[in-house]
């Protein structure tokens, strides 16, 4: 054990060391470092700017009734400290409801990021929003300050409403839709995510990605409906029936032929079968320290999935900056790296350097709660897809 | 395809070495009818790796959140 944390602690100052290169202190010295040598910094934000929300979605597993509001001040600290510490950020706004927080907080964010945005750096926003609240003001928002959209949708009514619901029970579809067809007719660029639940596994692939398609759909992520930790409840999707699900739509979605229908989960296993970057957190491999969610408070933690548990709570922004939070010899951050590590190591997969393990709380919390063997949960689906991708480019013969 | 028609059995997972090995194989397949979802993953994915990550385009770049709001 000692063995192994000295070899973490030694990658960790190599990181740290490597992080600081551009800076002008390492260790405390004045250093003169070619910049250009080093990868930049990226960050993802989670940021959970309101814990309200106008649905009460039967398997949520989001704080929506403390009703805390991120201050101007908070998201303040939020945007200034991120920009002084990465060279591309990524906001994505969520929360509870985010628009619930009205256009001029929203407004303030971007003033804010012009404000403190240094040359050469990227900024990209993303809005997770379950649909309902879109009007032709938040469009015309989007659309000017290039938001992209993503809209919880599951698909038909009688899907979607089964768990979509207002707080009165009522179901959300008709609503979702309104906006849907506003972000289509004005060009904002969305996407739908879609929670797969037994009764998405009933209505059956083909009649779920039709759904979409004739709605003019064509960006989709699918979530497997996971335990909702956060409220106490450890139902779930069954890990073989959400793969048997998903083999489905793959089959499907790739008899179509049609490249300008994007499925998320498929896009980032081709991406890694072809050996690059799969462009989703949960088969990236390193989501430790790039990805963290942030709650109104300013509580920072490894990724909001993990905002139930006070380990995995990194320290509050109105108190540190993401330079303290992110030090590779932040205890908190070593202690969650070496439980990384100590998950992955009991796996072997002959596909993990595709799912790279997949993502931390299905690995680590549903193989204690379910007993499931701590893999990525697409096991299944990715050994389907490399095999079709073998055979469609003739390297394995049927 | 039924798997257990499978001829060969993969032994290990293959991951192409560079864009080049790619572009390799999207040229074997180019005028191989259907397809087209791969033959534009393999375009993707050559831009990308001769281009970099930071396109600016929202297909290259993003976390692309799992998480339902």
């Amino acid at each position: 054990m000692i063995g192994k944390i000295g070899v973490v602690i030694g990658r960790m100052k190599v990181e740290l060391y490597r992080q600081q290169q551009g800076e002008e202190k390492v260790h405390n010295a004045t250093v003169k470092v070619r910049t250009d040598r080093y990868a930049k910094r990226s960050l993802s934000l989670i940021i959970k700017v309101v814990s309200a929300c106008n649905l009460a979605c039967r398997y949520c597993d989001a704080d929506i009734y403390s009703n805390h509001r991120m201050s101007l001040d908070t998201i303040s600290q939020i945007v200034k400290k991120a920009l002084d510490y990465a060279d591309h950020v990524e906001f994505i706004w969520h929360g509870g409801e985010p628009l619930l927080m009205g256009i001029q907080f929203y407004e303030k964010v971007v003033e804010l990021q012009k404000r403190y945005r240094r040359e050469g750096q990227t900024i990209k926003n993303a809005l997770q929003t379950n649909g309902t609240l879109i009007s032709q003001q938040w469009v015309d928002f989007f659309k000017a300050n290039n938001f992209h959209v993503g809209v919880s949708l599951d698909g038909p009514p009688e899907l979607h409403n089964a768990n979509r619901v207002f707080r009165n029970g009522q179901g959300s579809f008709e609503q979702v839709m309104r906006g849907i067809r506003l972000l289509r007719e004005n060009g904002v660029k969305f996407g739908v995510l879609a929670v797969i639940t037994k009764e998405t596994v009933r209505l059956g692939a083909k009649r779920f990605l039709d759904f979409f398609i004739e709605n003019g759909i064509f960006n989709i992520g699918i979530l497997r409906q996971r335990p909702a930790l956060n409220v106490g409840r450890t139902d779930a999707l069954p890990r073989e029936e959400f793969e048997k699900f998903a083999i489905e739509l793959f089959d499907y979605w790739y008899s179509l032929d049609d490249p300008r229908i994007r499925i998320r989960g498929f896009d980032a296993i081709l991406n890694s079968i072809l050996g690059t970057r799969s462009g989703v957190c949960i088969f990236s491999g390193d989501c430790v320290g790039r990805y963290l969610g942030i709650t109104p408070v300013g509580d920072v933690y490894h990724c909001d999935e993990f905002m139930f548990d006070e380990r995995y709570k990194l320290g509050n922004i109105r108190e540190h900056t993401f330079e303290e939070i992110l030090n590779p010899m932040n205890p908190k951050l070593i202690r969650i790296r070496l439980e990384d590590l100590e998950t992955k190591k009991s796996i072997s997969c002959k596909y993990s350097k595709i799912c790279n393990y997949g993502c931390p709380k299905d690995r680590y919390f549903l193989s204690r709660i379910y007993n499931e063997e701590g893999t990525c949960g697409w096991c299944n689906v990715i050994d389907h897809i490399y095999k079709r991708v073998m055979k469609d480019l003739g390297r394995i013969k049927e | 395809m039924n798997e257990s028609n499978l001829r060969v059995e993969l032994k290990e997972v293959w991951v192409p070495k560079d864009a080049g090995e790619l572009e390799g194989l999207l040229l074997t397949i180019q005028n191989e009818p259907g397809k087209k979802i791969l033959k534009h993953k393999i375009q993707q994915v050559v831009k990308e790796k001769t281009q970099g990550y930071w396109s600016g385009d929202w297909e290259n770049w993003g976390s692309d959140w799992e998480d339902e709001g």
